[in-house]
């Protein structure tokens, strides 16, 4: 069965797109059949995958408005995991979903044609709170909150909790959060240790771990069109990030 | 004596004070052109003139107007089984399947 997660935080910069081209390689190096989306219109999980959004003819605005099948638009990447692609025209799906009834659903409608190709639909959710990002949420099992260990990270978070809440009430009541993701991790901090802390010990979430050791490994990555398993193998980042992915795994 | 008022004490950087506990209310408003406008299962309900329709398949509320209602219903079946509430067998406007639907009319 399917397993459709989506890696959503309103804050910026929290590593969102790392964690989905890090996760969704280190789940295909374990043999699972990964397809990921991305839902930003600043389309940096498609630049990540080796792919210019400059050049593409269909991305996931056309599969969202209806006008191609979405299985037209997926393309296989070197790192292993299928993806969707989004350029800035999603931008401009955002406003004309926007006034449309179920429009919630329209993303989840578009996966469940897909769902039996794949063990694992990871999903890039966009910066901010939009239609795409409920759109996300609500075709979504589960949710992975990527936190960067800082106030304005942690207040994020209970923001996405809020929507999160609003999604199980509204539209999907059987979404689940997977856990907090924390990232960008400078253990020699005590603001980062404390944080993370809190952030357990308030909300009650999971805390998936490793977290994910600052470095600029994960950083460089996007320059090469692959993810930091491929340009930094052995780093420790890449080594953290595939063993969430296998923590993920064996959470079924 | 000061003609100024003691400023509040601010907390300390680094601290998690201002961040409200988990279990707090929410303050936020159910204004539908706020945050609820991204659902529209949020949605005013029904007015005068409209009603809303419960789907047992999609779990989606949508709001019809009267004669999309009469529409609706002219290909289904209204019964009081099998679920309570959940009366008429139609065709979903959201999903576009046929399901147990919950059918309110505005006031």
């Amino acid at each position: 069965m399917t397993r459709t997660i989506a890696v959503a935080n309103q804050k910026g910069g929290v590593a969102k797109t790392t964690t989905v081209a890090s996760i969704g390689g280190a789940l295909s190096e374990l043999g699972q059949r990964v397809l990921v989306v991305d839902l930003d219109p600043q389309a940096c999980l498609t630049y990540s995958l080796g792919l210019d959004s400059e050049d593409l003819e269909f991305s996931m605005h056309d599969v969202l408005l209806g006008r191609v099948d979405a299985r037209l638009v997926v393309t296989d990447t070197e790192e292993g995991p299928d993806l969707l692609p989004a350029t800035i025209d999603l931008a401009g799906t955002e406003a004309h979903l926007l006034t449309r009834t179920g429009r919630e659903y329209v993303l989840r409608s578009v996966l469940e044609d897909l769902a039996g190709d794949y063990d694992f639909i990871l999903l890039d959710c966009s910066p901010s709170l939009g239609v795409l990002t409920v759109n996300a949420l609500t075709a979504a099992d589960e949710v992975l909150i990527p936190m960067q260990c800082e106030t304005l990270s942690h207040r994020g978070v209970r923001q996405l909790l809020d929507t999160v809440e609003d999604v199980r009430r509204l539209c999907n009541r059987d979404l689940k959060v997977l856990g907090v993701l924390p990232t960008m991790y400078d253990s020699r901090t005590n603001l980062a240790r404390r944080t993370l802390a809190d952030v357990e010990e308030r909300y009650g979430l999971a805390v998936m771990r490793p977290p994910i050791a600052k470095s600029v490994r994960p950083a460089e990555a996007p320059s090469a069109g692959r993810s930091v398993l491929a340009t930094a193998s052995g780093s420790r980042g890449a080594e953290a990030y595939r063993k969430v992915a296998t923590r993920i795994l064996e959470h079924a | 004596m000061s003609p100024v008022a003691p400023r509040p004490q601010r907390p300390k950087p680094g601290t998690f004070d201002r961040i409200p506990p988990a279990d707090a209310e929410r303050k936020a408003k159910a204004d539908p052109q706020g945050k609820q406008a991204l659902f529209s299962a949020a949605e005013q309900p029904p007015s005068l003139g409209s009603a809303s329709v419960d789907c047992t398949h999609c779990h989606r509320r949508t709001v019809v107007s009267l004669p999309q209602l009469l529409k609706l219903s002219a290909t289904g079946v209204h019964a009081p089984l099998p679920k309570k509430g959940y009366k008429a067998w139609l065709k979903c406007p959201a999903c576009g399947e046929r399901s147990w639907m919950k059918v309110k009319l505005g006031r």
